[in-house]
């Protein structure tokens, strides 16, 4: 359904003499109804790649090789007006911060009527019925009165949901959410969390989760590609990523997360992220990594594949 | 005044902290109370790790100014050392304000961008005592070394360092005055997932080698837990369970706090399971149900619970809980 293929983004600075590999030839494939999470930490290029694939970079950003196959189209080689077809429409995102992603301006039935009234033919009284069935669908009692409010008049939990349901105006076959749980309280998280997973039953919508979270990834998600420093180190099923995580990073990132269910000592990463704009060679992970050997530190490591849908991209997998 | 004639450090005391919601332009009037903290009891003592859990809008952050004289409460007292913190005189306030330091979460905002390292890191010694130049250099130099920071950073400007780098220098300044209580105000939250440990680490072995007590704001229940010796619970304004972590997790009594321990993600894909949510959000401080403050919420209420506001009780050792028991509904 979604192809990424070699994706390279890169962001410029100083009349383009900094050059930052934010993402850096990432490739991966999401199919029908796939619940994807894609972790790592902030800066690690996560968001990066969701704003190349529907081409919202900011100005200094810029993809400079790839392919981003969706339903056989390259979205790459679209123009922009052919772009405002696909966004909102086919693939649909939820950001971290409600406050900033709704208009503090306009009502909300009149935020969610917008995308409705550019992507279908719906005016006047069937959109505003169909703004309230989308209230009721993200679980919004008195849609009725809603309709009329404006976003500060909401709580953050409220205010997220109907994001959700902009999001899912019009029956999107991809949504993105980029840490749209992060500013939640856990409980309305966890109603959140529900809330998507229900929705997908219904519409069968297809969910790429953009987390550090690793609660969220056990949680819901059924694959898992883990980036480090722009690239992808490691990509498997939950399960094993969870049982046996390959790639040393990930395994360091497990190790180091607080669990109620495990309250054993854990055991920190060494170390800061990297800078990058200033890489170090070989490996990017081999500074802050047990494993590292020689090779590590002068040869950048091949994706090495392990067993089906599994591979990560290390000199030294660790074994499970 | 002795040390040792207290067993506390500080002790918190039917605090409240109401805030008036004025409307009108001129003739302004009040037309409702923001009732951010009411009615909170907490004692901390000596090498005890308080931890302070509860939803955004619990409390928990007026409840750290309040501490940290930032805010004058409506009723109540804190006590230090057996007198009200904001009847201390001015020998006495300077004490105070070098026994209790804070460390918060945005590294980025809580360091000034026009200090060097040291001075960031002296401030709060060179206004409560009268140290030298050459000594507070010296008291500098040692705090980084204690948080682990290269000591040759003490010349540099908090935009050289990294975000995990400005927290320890966060930490370096609050346990230069040789404080006994630091409040740390979400101290990871703002961190990146792999430095976010360290921290914790480094907190937790500063609290054992220097005998220090921590008052640990978070809403990451995981990470309270893993830090604190004793956890207390906040709703809308009041402490409604408190415990010795490990008593609390186990024998979880008010029924909120195991919508929260509930409510947290899984460690592990296989230990997921299918729960119940608890319903809502949590209600504006502005208009505090009457009895328990948590029943429209509560999926075990009574009815009782609409009418009788529960008061803490002690249910085992050192564990206590603001809930009224199965029977008294009945």
């Amino acid at each position: 359904m979604l192809q990424v293929i070699g994706l390279t983004t890169y962001f410029f600075s100083f009349a383009r003499t900094r050059i930052v590999k934010a993402v850096d030839n990432v490739s991966f494939e999401v199919y029908p109804g796939d619940r994807l999470a894609l972790i790592g930490e902030s800066g690690c290029g996560k968001s990066t790649v969701a704003a190349s694939l529907l081409r919202v970079l900011p100005p200094s950003g810029e993809t400079v090789s790839g392919k981003v196959l969706f339903e056989g189209e390259d979205l790459l080689q679209k123009s922009n007006q052919e772009m405002t077809q696909v966004r909102g429409k086919k693939i649909a995102m939820i950001l971290q911060d409600p406050m900033m992603s709704l208009d503090p301006v306009f009502t909300i039935g009149e935020q969610i009527g917008e995308t409705l009234e550019r992507h279908t033919g719906l005016r006047g009284d069937a959109l505003m019925q169909r703004v309230k069935e989308l209230l009721l669908a993200v679980r919004i009692p008195e849609p009725e009165r809603r309709i009329r409010q404006w976003p500060h008049e909401m709580s953050g939990g409220m205010r997220q949901r109907i994001v959700g349901s902009i999001a899912m105006s019009c029956e999107p076959k991809l949504l993105i959410c980029d840490e749209a749980t992060t500013n939640l309280d856990v409980t309305i998280q966890l109603q959140y969390l529900n809330l998507l997973k229900d929705l997908q039953k219904h519409t069968g919508v297809t969910l790429i989760f953009i987390t550090h979270n690793l609660g969220i990834v056990a949680e819901l998600c059924e694959y898992v590609i883990v980036m480090y420093a722009g690239k992808i180190v490691e990509r498997a099923p939950v399960m094993d990523v969870f049982d046996s995580p390959a790639h040393p990073y990930t395994k360091a990132l497990l190790d180091a997360a607080f669990g109620l269910q495990d309250m054993r000592k854990r055991k920190p990463i060494p170390g800061e992220p990297p800078n990058l704009a200033h890489l170090p060679p070989g490996c990017s992970f081999h500074p802050r990594c047990e494993y590292a050997d020689d090779q590590c530190r002068k040869e950048e490591p091949p994706e090495v594949a392990l067993g089906t849908a599994r591979s990560a991209k290390c000199w030294h997998p660790v074994k499970g | 005044m002795e040390q040792n004639e207290f067993d506390y450090l500080l002790r918190v005391q039917n605090l409240k902290m109401h805030f008036p919601v004025k409307a009108g332009i001129i003739f302004d009037h009040v037309v409702g109370w923001v009732k951010a903290l009411d009615g909170v009891d907490l004692t901390i003592q000596p090498g005890q790790v308080v931890g302070l859990v509860g939803e955004s809008g619990s409390g928990k952050t007026t409840l750290a100014k309040v501490l940290l004289l930032l805010e004058k409460p409506t009723e109540g007292e804190v006590l230090f050392h057996g007198k009200g913190i904001h009847s201390l005189d001015d020998a006495e306030l300077k004490r105070y304000r070098r026994t209790l330091q804070a460390v918060f979460q945005d590294p980025f905002a809580s360091l000034s961008p026009r200090l060097r390292i040291q001075e960031i890191i002296t401030e709060p010694l060179r206004v409560s005592s009268s140290l030298g130049k050459k000594e507070l250099e010296d008291k500098a130099v040692e705090a980084l070394h204690v948080v682990g920071l290269d000591t040759g950073l003490r010349r540099v400007y908090p935009h050289e360092l990294s975000g995990g780098q400005r927290q320890r220098v966060a930490i370096a300044r609050a346990i230069s005055t040789e404080s006994k209580i630091i409040i740390l105000d979400e101290p990871t939250s703002a961190l990146d997932v792999s430095v976010r440990l360290q921290i914790v680490h480094l907190l937790m072995d500063l609290q054992k080698n220097l005998k220090l007590s921590y008052l640990l704001i978070g809403h990451d229940l995981a990470m309270v837990a893993y830090m604190s010796t004793e956890i207390a619970v906040m709703y809308l304004g009041k402490i409604v369970e408190f415990g010795e972590t490990k008593e609390l997790l186990q024998n979880t009594a008010h029924p909120y706090t195991q919508a929260l321990i509930a409510a947290s993600l899984p460690d592990h894909p296989r230990l997921k399971r299918e729960r119940e949510v608890i319903s809502g959000e949590i209600a504006s401080p502005l208009n505090v149900p009457p009895g328990c403050r948590f029943h429209p919420r509560c999926p075990k209420k009574k009815p009782a619970c609409a009418e009788l506001e529960p008061s803490l009780m002690a249910v085992g050792k050192n564990h206590w809980v603001a809930c009224h028991p199965e029977e008294a509904g009945t």
